[in-house]
């Protein structure tokens, strides 16, 4: 189960890294964003090269750590591309909740607050390395608004995972009715 | 109910409250005076005390333990 989901986490990394890296492009030929195109095709291959490592990991099982290693690869990248466009004022900010729902509505409410931890000690280096200068109370807000989502996030999936066993389990007791009415049809040898 | 261990005495669950409120009395005051992000490093650790103490008051309210 682990691992078809660590799988299917590859294939949304590869199309969320074309389209971040098409959208920084734009933005740098827009002047919209002042990154050299060392530092994004550096962040790319970075990015390219972990996930061959993970799929080269994946092709073996997927180890316990393996989403917890992902997720963390997944959030620092993702810093990284917020101080290099930008930093608070990044309009990059949003990739966080990417990874966050992607991870929460699969693994659950233990992985949106490990989700939020990271995000936060992520985040708060975010503004040690390009401070945005003044009042934090902004960012702050920002950061509170993060463990809110994450937090809603990971009751949903528990609901969900939840009403997934009870389905599992109405289908495991209809399948074994049917079998016991096919037995009693049976005629009597 | 009878004969059943209080998993969470009312002393404990009150300074757990105490602690709570303690806790997100330093998160809104880190929130809105700090001009050091460093400060919200602590954030996971308040937070989570924050909610810890809150789940622990709410089930304590309802007569869960």
């Amino acid at each position: 189960m682990e691992q078809q989901i660590e799988r299917s986490k590859i294939v949304v990394r590869w199309i969320v890294a074309v389209l971040l890296f098409a959208a920084v492009s734009y933005l740098r030929r827009r002047g919209e964003v002042d990154v050299p195109w060392s530092s994004v095709v550096a962040l790319t291959a970075l990015l390219a090269l972990l996930n061959l490592i993970y799929g080269a990991i994946l092709r073996r099982g997927a180890p316990a750590w393996l989403k917890y290693a992902t997720t963390a690869t997944d959030l620092a990248l993702i810093s990284a591309l917020v101080v290099l466009t930008g930093g608070t004022r990044s309009v990059f900010y949003f990739a966080y909740f990417i990874v966050l729902i992607s991870n929460s509505f699969r693994y659950g409410m233990g992985m949106a607050l490990y989700v939020a931890i990271l995000y936060n000690l992520a985040y708060a280096s975010v503004l040690a390395a390009a401070p945005p200068g003044g009042d934090l109370t902004v960012e702050a807000v920002k950061i509170f608004a993060f463990w809110g989502i994450a937090l809603y996030a990971g009751y949903l999936a528990t609901r969900f995972q939840r009403q997934t066993r009870i389905l599992q389990s109405y289908e495991e007791t209809i399948l074994r009715l049917r079998h016991e009415v096919a037995q009693l049809k049976r005629p009597a040898s | 109910m009878a004969g059943r261990r209080a998993v969470l005495s009312a002393r404990a669950s009150l300074l757990m409250a105490a602690a709570g409120v303690v806790f997100l009395v330093v998160l809104l005051g880190i929130a809105q005076r700090t001009t050091s992000a460093l400060w919200f490093l602590a954030f996971p650790l308040l937070l989570l005390g924050v909610l810890i103490a809150a789940a622990a008051a709410v089930l304590r309210m309802l007569r869960h333990f």
